[in-house]
């Protein structure tokens, strides 16, 4: 099987006195790569990227990463991109990344993902362009996201969709009904159905739950470090028979 | 002539948005209301700096706003602690 540990919303900075690195310490025994589902930084500064890279120095497994809104925050995404690049952590934003892991070969499709909300109450892209340039904005990032995992077809034995906006409204429970148009939208879930995946990992709803499921059936967790209360969470994907 | 008073609705809408965005909280999300006339602040934060902040930072934009109101701090820090649970089987 294909262990994956996950965690989003570790919200790093200058201030943290949380002790990451030591609840980091050991996941080798439990996972073969580490997930990061974005907001990664608390203002999205390349400072704070830097604590990221030093809280998490010790992990041996590889890290795969998505940014969050928060990482978005101080507008120089790009620039917290390469501080975790050159850190060891490979950030994905429309891509996919092949992992030869110990017991199969891991595929990774990473956005961030974006808001608009869920079928039955979302937004379209009509009126003020701000208006269509919010929903554009979500089409967009999930064209990115299909395109992404249809290229890991024939590649992978498992393929994982890693964001941090929610795919589904399942995993908000908890959260005020007013705000789910900004915590997700049903068409990242349209781009994992159309595409295919064995998991989808999102963070972002703090006072949301883990489980839930898109309209496909891909499983979807909710991983924010808020909802999760600890480090990280493991998940073993079964490998395919050839 | 005098400026009608904010209604304190409005107070703590700006409240919750400088939570957020300010950094020395910069927490979206968390829950602002008052209960007999205390303000309160729920939801999770990230650190211990962020979490002594809260009352502060409350305090300031309520007195911004001319409301003497007292603040009370229920937000609690996320744990980031090694994991217990089982692994989930997909």
């Amino acid at each position: 099987m294909i262990r994956i540990a996950a965690v989003g919303d570790i919200h790093l900075s200058g201030d943290t006195d949380r002790d990451l690195a030591e609840g980091m310490a050991g996941i080798e025994e439990h996972a073969d790569v580490l997930l990061l589902a974005g907001d990664l930084t608390k203002c999205g500064t390349p400072d704070e990227a830097k604590v990221v890279v030093r809280e998490l120095r010790h992990v041996p497994v590889p890290i795969i990463a998505v940014l969050g809104n928060h990482d978005h925050h101080d507008g120089r995404p790009e620039a917290v991109a390469d501080v975790l690049g050159a850190g060891g952590i490979r950030v994905l934003e429309g891509h996919a990344v092949v992992l030869e892991l110990p017991n199969g070969t891991l595929g990774v499709a990473g956005v961030k993902g974006f808001g608009g909300g869920f079928a039955g109450a979302n937004a379209s892209a009509f009126g003020e362009p701000e208006m269509k340039a919010f929903v554009q904005h979500t089409h967009a990032i999930s064209d990115r996201l299909g395109t992404a995992l249809a290229s890991l077809d024939h590649r992978c034995d498992a393929k994982v969709a890693l964001l941090h906006y929610s795919p589904t409204p399942d995993t908000l429970c908890g959260e005020r009904l007013e705000i789910y148009p900004f915590l997700g939208s049903h068409l990242i879930a349209e781009a994992i159905d159309r595409a295919g995946a064995d998991l989808a990992l999102h963070g972002h709803a703090h006072a949301g739950r883990e489980e839930g499921r898109t309209p496909g059936g891909t499983p979807v967790r909710n991983v924010a470090m808020p909802v999760i209360g600890c480090a990280y969470r493991v998940f073993n994907l079964g490998a395919k028979v050839a | 002539m005098d400026e009608h008073p904010l209604p304190l609705e409005h107070v703590l809408a700006h409240v919750r948005d400088t939570l957020a965005t300010d950094g020395r909280v910069g927490e979206l999300g968390l829950e602002v209301v008052t209960e007999s006339d205390v303000v309160v602040v729920r939801g999770a934060v990230s650190t211990h700096a962020r979490q002594d902040a809260v009352v502060a930072l409350t305090t300031e934009v309520l007195r911004t706003y001319g409301c003497a109101h007292a603040v009370r701090d229920e937000t609690h820090v996320t744990s980031a602690t090694v994991p217990h649970q089982e692994p989930e089987e997909l």
